[in-house]
């Protein structure tokens, strides 16, 4: 624990930049899964071909995934950032496909019939009661992408990796352990955070 | 809204990958404020029929004419605003409060935030719930004689032209049930909506129709008041789909006709 004494500033500013990172990356994935599972969710012949291909992705072991990505984009904060964007993808679709698809049809054929849009059958009816389900993906995701952001700091990359990989070239078991430490405190708080924000939409 | 005059003419439609057609030439007219029952057993069309109404499932044949538009020249969104739909389902959104749901098509519509408060407790008093112990009520917390009466409210909130209810009460007990088609029939009264109503139930039929559309493997069988019906069947379908000739089911259907329209 000595390192966190000596150095507070540094973990904390790494930390921050660990979770900017992670937030960043989320965001830009759910930019692209939400549209992609709202498409698919309504295509019963796309929706599993779809998750294949994206949970093909997924069994994709990072470090090797991420070697790829800097033999194509080059060192430093990129090729992690699309590593973490590509890998969130089947766990954000998967659920939001999971989410609409749990929605009763009676509701869906009344909000039809009663003269709701396509649009405002998606954004009224059928993403509100998906929203549970969407944000628990979320928050797998979030937990995921957080112990994979690590490997950011082998790239050249952001965050608390940069301790880790530092500890290992530089032989500081203190820096090693500081660097774990505060990612899984990061996973532990940001899993709390969003199991409450499920069970919030949940109740609603 | 003013009731709606309803005309099919030669309607036909098949659903794909199907070699029959689900409704096979039907011919009728609702006038303005009218009651008609659709009824058949499951299967002969009925649901399908009352469906193009608001053009939830398109025509391979014929025109449906809504006051003297066909509907297929008018926006199909617009036109189930000016409608009314129930189902057995019921469908109420589980996200949503009683107010919510029976707000849907009102807000849909532009309505003012008080314009639409105040409908909600018209409408919670019509279909005979207290507004106060209702409105912010789940639908979980609903019974389902309770919530097919929001369902019921939430189709005539911007006062329809015309309602359609598919087996509205299929799913409900006996006693909500009677309940109910007595609610009905005091409603449409009141609203002076043109109603299609379908069912199964030769019994429900009897008791709320003015006029009943008999239907058979997609077609019509007879159109005629419930007591032409039972008097004079046009076919032996008809005549032991509600025993003709029997007296103790006529007697028991005129009773049970004026039960319902007897305040309690």
């Amino acid at each position: 624990m000595s390192y966190f004494a000596s150095h507070p500033a540094r973990v904390a500013a790494l930390a921050a930049a660990h979770l900017e990172l992670v937030g960043v990356a989320l965001a830009a994935a759910l930019l692209v899964a939400v549209p992609l599972g709202l498409w698919a969710a309504r295509r019963p012949n796309v929706a599993p071909w779809l998750l294949g291909v994206l949970g093909a992705i997924y069994t994709i072991p990072s470090l090797a995934l991420l070697a790829v990505l800097v033999e194509w984009l080059g060192l430093g904060y990129t090729p992690i950032f699309v590593a973490l964007v590509v890998y969130a993808q089947f766990m954000l679709a998967r659920n939001i496909v999971a989410g609409i698809n749990g929605v009763d049809r009676a509701q869906v054929d009344a909000a039809r019939g009663l003269g709701m849009s396509p649009l405002q059958i998606v954004l009224r009816v059928e993403f509100p009661q998906a929203l549970p389900v969407l944000i628990g993906g979320v928050r797998i995701a979030a937990i995921a992408m957080i112990s994979i952001a690590t490997l950011g700091g082998y790239v050249g990359g952001v965050g608390l990796g940069v301790l880790i990989f530092n500890g290992l070239t530089l032989h500081q078991p203190q820096m090693i352990v500081a660097g774990s430490l505060a990612a899984c405190a990061l996973a532990i708080a940001v899993d709390t955070t969003l199991r409450l924000a499920e069970a919030k939409t949940r109740t609603n | 809204m003013k009731a709606a005059q309803i005309t099919f003419e030669s309607v036909v439609v098949r659903y794909p990958g199907t070699d029959r057609n689900a409704v096979d030439g039907v011919s009728f007219e609702l006038h303005g404020g009218e009651l008609v029952v659709l009824l058949g057993p499951s299967g002969c069309g009925k649901s399908t029929l009352l469906r193009t109404v608001n053009r939830l499932v398109p025509l391979a044949g014929g025109r449906v004419v809504v006051d003297g538009r066909d509907v297929t020249e008018l926006d199909p969104v617009e036109l189930r605003r000016s409608i009314g739909y129930v189902i057995q389902a019921v469908g109420l959104f589980a996200h949503m409060s009683v107010a919510q749901n029976i707000s849907v098509v009102p807000s849909l519509l532009g309505w003012s935030g008080p314009q639409i408060a105040q409908r909600v407790n018209e409408l919670l008093t019509l279909v005979g719930l207290e507004p106060a112990a209702y409105r912010n009520r789940r639908p979980s917390q609903l019974s389902g004689g309770e919530a097919q009466r929001v369902g019921v409210a939430r189709a005539i909130a911007a006062r329809p032209r015309a309602l359609l209810m598919d087996e509205p009460f299929g799913a409900v007990d006996v006693l909500a049930r009677t309940a109910l088609q007595r609610e009905l029939v005091r409603i449409v009264r009141e609203l002076e909506t043109t109603t299609l109503f379908v069912t199964h139930d030769v019994d429900e039929a009897f008791r709320l129709a003015e006029r009943i559309v008999v239907m058979r493997a997609g077609r019509v069988e007879q159109v005629a008041s419930p007591l032409e019906l039972f008097d004079q069947p046009a076919t032996t379908y008809v005549r032991d789909l509600v025993h003709a000739g029997d007296d103790v089911y006529r007697r028991y259907y005129v009773h049970a006709r004026e039960l319902l329209r007897t305040a309690l």
